[in-house]
């Protein structure tokens, strides 16, 4: 087992947020359809989720090819035309699972982290 | 970004992703391209022609991130994830197809089809993806004919036995071994446990070979340099 450093918290956080960010994006698109600009928008208005707003383009289109997201086009009169994104059946029930897993996690190390106080 | 006039900037960032995604396969790369310019474009009508317009698609820009994160964040995705990129001799992690069953049945039995159905089974056995070298060696030399050459030996050995020369039964010429005149046995004992010991490994040996193949097929893939499939 490694030792670890004071610092690389930083970097297992990243590593966490990573993880927890494809959930994040099917939780945004909610049970409306988004369009990119707007879900992209709203990713990056919650604090430290993206470094950049372009790198939720690849992970909306791995996304769409994991069958868990439905993609169209859609003309738009306010400009250019619109990738609207939509929650597909087995995105809902993914998102469900990872919500579960998620809480029981989130009480369990707050419950560690709680328990003693300061960690140690 | 050298420029402040906003489809200036706009043109030099597409410049830069269309460069950086040269390294995507093509339809990720048309993918992505569209996106990011459909993006950028909402970014623009949104900014119109207000004052602070080219502040605003600056801003848009640099929250974007740069075009080589966004395409080293869809490269990601290539090697993690896709099955374009699994080789396509295993789309499965391993697995008896048709064409492994075919092969082994003909390798046992096809023998019986004058020979040539060992052979196609030999064929069928080269041409898997799903047998190493040394897998098919062992297929193939053990052995030709399979179970087919088994009995062939097993027979021509016997009728030899029975009919040939054999100094305790001079004279005898039936093949029903006790009607030979004085003698109960036309083979020494040993030679009668050594033939049982030849047609059992006669008939295992094929049949082992089988098995071996059957279980080599389904343990998955057989060139150890290959990517694994997800």
């Amino acid at each position: 087992m490694r030792c670890m450093v004071a610092g690389e918290a930083g970097n297992l956080v990243a590593q966490m947020r990573r993880g927890v960010l494809p959930y994040c994006v099917l939780e945004v698109m909610g049970d409306t359809e988004r369009y990119g600009f707007e879900l992209v928008h709203a990713l990056g208005e919650v604090d430290g989720m993206v470094t950049g707003e372009g790198t939720i383009y690849p992970l909306l289109a791995r996304l769409r090819r994991q069958g868990l997201v439905e993609t169209s086009w859609r003309e738009s009169d306010a400009g250019p035309p619109r990738k609207y994104y939509r929650l597909a059946e087995p995105g809902r029930e993914a998102l469900a699972e990872f919500a579960q897993s998620w809480h029981r996690l989130r009480d369990s190390v707050d419950d560690l982290l709680n328990g003693t106080g300061h960690g140690s | 970004m050298s420029s402040t006039d906003p489809e200036q900037m706009i043109a030099e960032y597409l410049r830069e992703l269309d460069i950086a995604a040269a390294a995507l396969p093509a339809d990720r790369r048309t993918e992505l391209i569209d996106e990011i310019t459909a993006h950028i474009a909402e970014a623009r009508a949104q900014a119109g022609s207000q004052a602070d317009a080219a502040d605003r698609i600056a801003a848009a820009l640099a929250r974007l991130g740069s075009p080589a994160d966004i395409v080293m964040a869809a490269e990601q995705d290539v090697t993690d994830v896709l099955p374009q990129y699994v080789p396509v001799s295993y789309s499965d992690q391993g697995s008896l197809t048709a064409q492994e069953i075919v092969a082994i049945v003909l390798l046992l039995i096809g023998g019986f089809l004058f020979g040539i159905g060992w052979i196609a089974g030999a064929v069928l056995l080269w041409l898997s993806p799903k047998w190493r070298v040394s897998d098919k060696l062992l297929g193939t030399l053990i052995w030709p004919g399979g179970l087919a050459a088994t009995l062939i030996v097993i027979v021509g050995a016997g009728f030899i036995a029975v009919t040939g020369k054999s100094t305790s039964t001079v004279g005898c010429t039936s093949r029903v071994i006790i009607n030979c005149t004085g003698v109960a046995h036309s083979a020494p004992f040993f030679m009668i446990i050594i033939s049982i010991l030849v047609i059992l490994i006669g008939l295992a040996a094929p049949i082992l070979v089988a098995i071996r193949l059957v279980r080599r097929a389904r343990s998955g893939p057989a060139n150890p340099t290959g990517l694994a499939s997800v």
